[in-house]
């Protein structure tokens, strides 16, 4: 061969490898440039994840926790996923849910279901429906809830080692058999000997074996991964049970059955939780990355926001002084049976709602339990005709008025007296008074005297004086906005233009017209603090997790003016504190405090024949302590108290007695100092150094 | 030839730096990812120390028989000790002690068959000594890397032989009937392995998983690229890291570092065949066109698999795929090259010894005629 070919074969060799590589660079330009082949839509690594907010707390004024959130998980099972493997998984999962095996496995178990659907399809403009059959299977299946982040961590470590008994016995198996195999010269001899066909057919089958446990494997991980699935969700406790249940209300879920991956978010359905729903709800945050087999890929993180968790909110209620309350409408359940039995307990000074509680109640940890009307907060909602305690307004207005002083003499006219139209006023058996001061009128409790005062005034100076100590209206106590009273009754008196001297009469004495538990004791405290009627104040203020506090609340009156002039609520105090010494309320005197108040014992109307029961009766008593300089006025008010087995429907014996209680507990929590003169002496002997009574 | 060097020296080092660069990045998800991109490293240190060591001695150094058939007999042996002692993995046996014996197969091959061609160059053109004898001489070592079984690696190696061959003067009926032979011989052992079977068929019907992939990864990039780390199709790409390193260039640096890859092996190719028209002898020309005929196969036959060229068939791309074996030598192999270029343009080091080395400037394709029969 000549040179030259040498060269040619050469140069033809460099040219064959150049035209291949351009080629490839303009198949290149194609593929990246001219005609790229695209995924269809996003490369299924984009991922944005919510994070959650966690729902603020509810706490009492001193910072004790009343209704709070924490993460549990819902454990869910995939049955498709786990397949045949529903026993072993279940087994092992039994003892860590606290579930039985068999219900576990049965779980577990892919039930596939034909199912016939309506589908509407679309061709071409012509729109037609048809029925599909269909095999359907449930991919999500409940397992367990509210399963502690601890237990789910222990059941997610001890898995690694339990699954598929076949996967582990054939890889037992194929160890076994790869160490049996013989190696390098063992297996030339073994050729030599003439043993080709067992070695071929022992690999062999170690291949089989291969080729069984390695798909074996995959589900395995498969069943570890997404077996069962744990998605958070967002627990609310009430660590004190039904202690203020009605205040603090409950929750509920945003929307019944979310999407997958969805974080559930609870809603306030009731009570603070609804009112201050968009404060204690927070403000979830995101974070929007990229994420490859599992993890994370940092650099393509976009948009990452933190949650900021709700406020908590700080209630004026002191949990304390709630439980005292609930002890004792426990115990008044068990001694006078009522139907119903509400307690509210405010500090006349400030509004402030220190207590309130109902029964019949609920725990709001269990409120699918409870049944509807459990749930009301009755102290504000379901108003009754107040009874006797209203004599309070109509004394009250008829002094302000000018049109009697608390020691004009009255005429109780024996307990019956003829008003100039309509049917006759009675007072209630026994009283019988005659010509007395108003204050005995007031402190014995005649229907008579009240009647004969309150048609002194006009019916619109009655509804005026109603307006301005609260009644006919409501306080916005839950915090009103756009509507929403949070539930709160207005009261009123039904059909008030047709106004005439029996029904204006019958008012005088609390017939005739509607108002709640709230409004009465908001009246009396108006009375109290001088007769400056106090917006009712159930949160003290909405405060960061760190405590920092971003609103408070603070006292305000009701209006510009006070309801009614001090001189009068002084006479009208006078009056008060007369029903406790010698009234109807003798029986809630206390030994250190002085203690005034008025007792209320309304005839309720039987539905049945729409008159007046003489058996079922809504009992009051209003008061509050020490007589002088009033810290805290309580009312208990309850709805058809027994009068069987010992009990009273009236008032003072009904109420007094758990007002008593409470009033009694509550002056020496609050170490209200002593004001019955012999005891003050001894109170300050043992406490030198305590402050007057605790105030804000 | 320094200009030629040169360029040859940059391509190699542009592409091995693209290598780590890109290696970085595609092993981001791995278990271990440090201790990979280590290891690469390492070998990457390792290959051009044999670069730099290949390209300052004289290439004629291992043109003597006690070479060639040393270096023989250790790649024969550690092939078969691969077989023996070598753990099967993913249903083949190829790694003894963390090397790849077969990597050095290449190597092997191209120098015995250069040292043969020149040896022998005036009888190139009989059957025997031109066919005959030295496809007797690689056929162990083919044999050997198919039972591991590596039958690209031995693909490579059978056209590379041709090749060579061709180049030392065989005629066209001697070289051509084996090709055809050969290429019959490879048809019915794709027909009989259902593997290669089903990849000729997915590459038919276009629907190689891994190549799609792989596709989609390219044409996500574009011209310009997602940008270094920023891309996200990569990580679907099986092999990302090693057979299938283009689609991750591509991704993530664009068609112009695609292009660029493409580039550099033409530049790699234009110099090594210039420094082969050019040695200083037939052992230095059949060597440096051995040597550029490995590396431009590789790369031809990766890009074409990769972009859907070719069936699928796992062949790594030069100096860019993770693999230390075959880094390491194919640096040595640049090493050579470079060698070759600096005997062609006159031997600036004395050469110590050896029969090939001369300080006479002698002809390209003169002086082996002087040698005498009984080297």
């Amino acid at each position: 061969m000549r040179e030259q070919d040498f060269q040619i074969r050469l140069q033809g060799l460099a040219w064959m490898f150049a035209v291949a590589f351009t080629g490839l660079a303009v198949r290149l330009v194609f593929v990246q440039a001219i005609h790229p082949q695209l995924p269809t839509e996003n490369d299924g690594t984009e991922q944005t994840i919510v994070r959650p907010a966690l729902r603020g707390a509810i706490l009492d004024v001193q910072g004790n926790v009343l209704g709070k959130s924490r993460v549990v998980y819902d454990v869910h099972a995939d049955p498709v996923v786990i397949g045949t493997n529903a026993a072993v998984l279940a087994a092992y999962a039994a003892p860590i849910l606290g579930r039985p095996a068999a219900e576990l496995a049965e779980l577990m178990t892919p039930h596939p279901e034909l199912r016939t659907n309506q589908m509407t399809l679309t061709n071409a403009g012509l729109v037609r429906t048809q029925w599909v059959r269909r095999w359907y299977t449930n991919r999500s299946v409940l397992v367990q809830s509210n399963v502690e982040p601890a237990v789910w961590v222990r059941y997610r470590e001890g898995l690694t080692n339990v699954l598929l008994p076949r996967a582990e016995m054939l890889a037992a198996e194929l160890k076994a058999g790869q160490k049996a195999t013989p190696r390098s010269w063992e297996r030339v001899e073994a050729l030599v000997r003439g043993e080709a066909s067992a070695l071929k057919s022992e690999k062999q089958r170690l291949l089989r074996i291969r080729r069984e446990l390695f798909p074996l494997r995959q589900q395995q991980a498969e069943v570890r991964i997404n077996g069962l699935t744990a998605s958070p969700v967002e627990q609310r406790v009430y660590p004190q049970g039904y202690a203020a249940a009605h205040v603090l209300g409950y929750t509920t879920n945003d929307v019944a059955r979310p999407p997958r991956g969805v974080p559930v978010r609870l809603i306030g359905a009731t009570g603070i939780e609804n009112r201050f729903d968009a404060e204690l709800r927070g403000v979830s945050g995101l974070l929007e990355t990229h994420r490859v087999k599992g993890r994370e890929l940092v650099q393509f993180r976009g948009r990452d926001l933190a949650a900021r968790d709700g406020l908590n909110v700080r209630l004026t209620i002191d949990s304390h002084l709630q439980s005292i309350v609930e002890q004792a409408l426990d115990d008044a359940v068990e001694a006078i049976h009522p139907k119903a039995i509400t307690c509210v307990m405010v500090r006349p000074r400030t509004g402030e709602i220190l207590a309130m509680a109902n029964r019949p109640t609920y725990d709001p940890n269990q409120v699918r339990t409870a049944p509807v009307d459990h749930r009301m907060n009755r102290a504000i909602t379901v108003p009754s005709e107040p009874g006797s305690t209203f004599k309070l307004l109509t004394y009250a207005a008829a002094i302000d008025l000018g049109l009697a002083d608390i020691d004009d003499l009255v005429d109780c006219a024996h307990g019956v007296w003829q008003p100039p139209s309509g049917r006759p006023v009675r007072d209630i058996a026994g009283h019988g008074l005659g010509v007395v001061s108003l204050e005995e009128a007031f402190a014995k409790s005649s229907n008579v005297g009240a009647a004969r005062l309150g048609l002194r005034m006009s019916p619109e100076q009655m509804i005026g004086y109603m307006r301005r100590l609260g009644f006919l209206q409501r306080s916005g106590v839950m915090y009103a906005n756009r509507g929403n009273w949070g539930g709160e009754h207005p009261g009123g008196i039904p059909d008030p233009n047709r106004m005439n001297i029996e029904r204006q009469g019958r008012m005088s004495y609390g017939y005739g017209l509607y108002a709640t538990p709230l409004q009465t004791v908001m009246a009396a405290s108006a009375i109290a603090n001088n007769g400056v009627l106090m917006k009712p104040l159930l949160v003290h203020s909405l405060e960061t997790g760190e405590g920092r506090v971003v609103m408070r609340f603070d006292p305000t009156p009701a209006s510009a003016e006070p309801a009614v002039r001090p001189g009068t609520a002084a006479q009208m105090r006078r009056a008060l504190r007369a029903v406790v010494t010698d009234g109807t309320a003798k029986i809630v005197a206390l030994e250190d405090y002085e203690v005034a108040g008025k007792t209320g014992t309304a005839h309720k109307v039987d539905p049945a024949t729409r008159r007046q029961s003489n058996e079922k009766y809504t009992s009051t008593f209003v008061g509050y302590l020490p007589a002088d300089q009033p810290e805290i006025c309580i009312l208990v008010l309850a709805d058809e108290p027994d009068k069987r087995g010992g009990g009273s429907h009236f008032g003072g014996r009904a109420c007094g007695p758990v007002f008593r209680t409470i009033a009694q507990q509550t002056a020496s929590y609050l170490a209200i100092p002593p004001t019955t003169r012999t005891n003050q002496a001894s109170h300050l002997a043992e406490n030198p150094k305590l402050p007057v009574a605790r105030a804000r | 030839m320094t200009t030629l060097t040169t360029l040859l020296i940059l391509a190699v080092g542009s592409l091995v730096a693209l290598s780590l660069t890109v290696l970085s990045s595609a092993t981001l998800l791995d278990r271990n990812p440090d201790a990979s991109l280590q290891s690469q490293a390492i070998s990457c240190g390792v290959g051009l120390l044999a670069l730099v060591v290949g390209a300052g001695l004289d290439y004629r150094r291992w043109g003597r028989r006690r070479w060639v058939w040393g270096l023989y007999g250790v790649t024969l042996g550690l092939l078969v000790l691969v077989l023996v002692f070598a753990p099967e993995i993913k249903g083949a046996r190829r790694w003894l002690w963390g090397i790849q014996p077969a990597e050095l197969a290449k190597l092997t091959m191209v120098l015995v068959l250069a040292w043969y061609g020149s040896r022998y160059w005036s009888g190139m053109d009989g059957f025997w000594v031109g066919v005959g004898r030295s496809a007797l001489i690689v056929a162990p070592m083919i044999a050997l890397v198919l039972l591991e079984p590596d039958r690209g690696t031995a693909a490579l190696m059978m056209a590379v032989t041709l090749a060579v061959l061709m180049l030392a003067g065989v005629r066209w009926l001697h070289v051509g009937v084996p090709a055809l032979v050969g290429g019959a011989v490879l048809a019915v052992m794709i027909l009989v392995n259902p593997m290669a079977r089903n990849r000729i068929e997915r590459w038919i019907e276009g629907d190689g998983y891994q190549v799609n992939k792989g596709l989609m990864a390219l044409g996500q990039g574009g011209v310009a690229g997602a940008g270094l780390g920023r891309g996200t199709l990569k990580y679907n790409v099986p092999e990302v890291h090693t057979d299938f390193i283009l689609p991750a260039v591509g991704e993530e640096l664009g068609l112009t570092f695609t292009l660029g890859v493409v580039g550099a092996y033409l530049v790699i190719l234009m110099c090594g065949f210039t420094i082969a028209a050019k040695a200083p002898d037939r052992f230095g020309m059949l060597l440096a066109a051995g040597i550029t005929s490995v590396i431009s196969t590789q790369a031809i036959v990766n890009i074409g698999v990769v972009t859907e060229m070719f069936p699928n068939k796992g062949m790594p791309l030069p100096f860019v795929s993770r693999g230390g074996s075959n880094l390491m030598v194919l640096l040595a192999m640049v090493g050579l090259l470079v060698s070759v270029a600096r005997q062609a343009s006159g031997p600036t080091v004395p050469v110590p010894s050896g029969r090939a080395g001369g300080k006479r400037r002698r002809s390209p394709f003169s002086h082996e005629t002087e040698l005498p029969e009984s080297a």
